[in-house]
């Protein structure tokens, strides 16, 4: 449980030195051990002071799930208003993804909730109709691996 | 194949009833089957080394991260799906995790989820680019001319405090002064504090007075 309670070091590792090799002229800029852990240790920080501010708000509206405009209010709470407009960019994105999935998906099985629809979708590209728990897997490393190296 | 299939129905229940238990069954199912058959050999391959990765995050030391970057860079090689690429950097399931264990009866919804997602890695990229170097914000983000003027000057002398130890290393003590110095980093002062020495952390008890005498 330890584990689930902290952001995978290799995603951390990625995007930092991802960043710092943008920035840097001279190359490679290497990360110390403490260093990824502060990094990580203020992500996860980061997770639940925006969760916190974001619940906030929504109980503040009487509402009982967080949606996605609380989330951008408790972003200018805690002053990072910078983020909001490429996150509103990005989250279409993510809605058109999602569109197409459910139609992909629909067309085979309609009883099964959503996210084992976009996981099906998954196994059905690779075309391994069964194994359903195994593509499952496979489907979410691959993603991992994916977004880490194009970002 | 019969005894695989019997937990599969399980874990589909389990889904429905909490999200925890699914991170804690996945966890099973790796140990279970180490290794995953597939049709596609490149498959095997990433499944393999996947499960190695998992394996190994046990021992936790330094071969084991650069082994792990490597086989994901073959992942990526291997896969090369643009699209699917840009939907998330960290595993949802992972973030609902760590919002949950803060308070059990948050709910969140998907598209919330993703937004908390992709913030923290603009989070990070602010947090890494600003103890260094000038170009204090992504290139999408736009940056507001105070912030960016305190940023400038504060980032100047974080570099040349860098630069003073000619490494080309970001270590420990760059992200504590960050953090110190800027008022919108103030969360992460109780979890990145300025390294102390005993002596004076002890003198600073004595007087508050816990300490006695």
């Amino acid at each position: 449980m330890s584990e689930a309670e902290e952001l995978p070091r290799s995603i951390m590792r990625r995007v930092v030195k991802y960043k710092l090799s943008r920035c840097s002229e001279d190359g490679e800029i290497s990360v110390s051990k403490d260093g990824l852990l502060a990094f990580s240790e203020s992500g996860r920080i980061f997770i639940h002071y925006l969760s916190a501010t974001a619940n906030d708000i929504c109980k503040e509206s009487k509402r009982q799930i967080i949606n996605v405009e609380n989330v951008f209010k408790a972003l200018e709470e805690t002053e990072f208003p910078e983020f909001v407009c490429p996150l509103k960019a990005s989250l279409e994105e993510f809605r058109k993804k999602n569109a197409r999935k459910k139609v992909v998906v629909s067309k085979g099985k309609e009883d099964e909730p959503k996210k084992k629809r976009k996981l099906e979708g998954e196994s059905s590209d690779k075309g391994e109709g069964s194994e359903k728990g195994e593509d499952n897997d496979k489907g979410e490393d691959s993603d991992k691996g994916v977004s880490g190296d194009d970002q | 194949m019969a005894s695989s299939n019997t937990p599969k129905p399980e874990n589909k229940k389990s889904t429905k009833k909490s999200e925890i238990s699914k991170a804690e069954k996945k966890k099973t199912k790796n140990a279970e089957i180490p290794k995953t058959d597939g049709k596609t050999k490149k498959n095997k391959e990433i499944s393999q080394e996947e499960n190695k990765k998992k394996i190994k995050k046990a021992k936790l030391s330094n071969g084991t991260s650069k082994q792990r970057d490597e086989g994901s860079k073959k992942g990526v090689a291997a896969e090369g799906n643009g699209e699917e690429a840009k939907m998330n950097v960290f595993p949802m399931n992972r973030i609902r995790t760590m919002i949950k264990g803060e308070d059990p009866e948050m709910r969140v919804s998907q598209e919330a989820l993703f937004a908390i997602n992709n913030t923290v890695v603009g989070f990070l990229f602010l947090a890494s680019s600003s103890p260094l170097f000038r170009c204090l914000y992504p290139s999408s983000f736009s940056s507001f001319s105070l912030q960016e003027k305190f940023l400038e000057q504060f980032t100047q002398d974080a570099y040349a405090f860098c630069a003073q130890d000619r490494k080309k290393c970001l270590s420990y003590d760059h992200l504590a002064h960050v953090v110190s110095k800027q008022r919108r980093y103030d969360f992460l002062s109780d979890f990145v504090p300025e390294r102390v020495k005993a002596e004076d952390a002890l003198r600073e008890r004595s007087a508050a007075g816990k300490g006695g005498s």
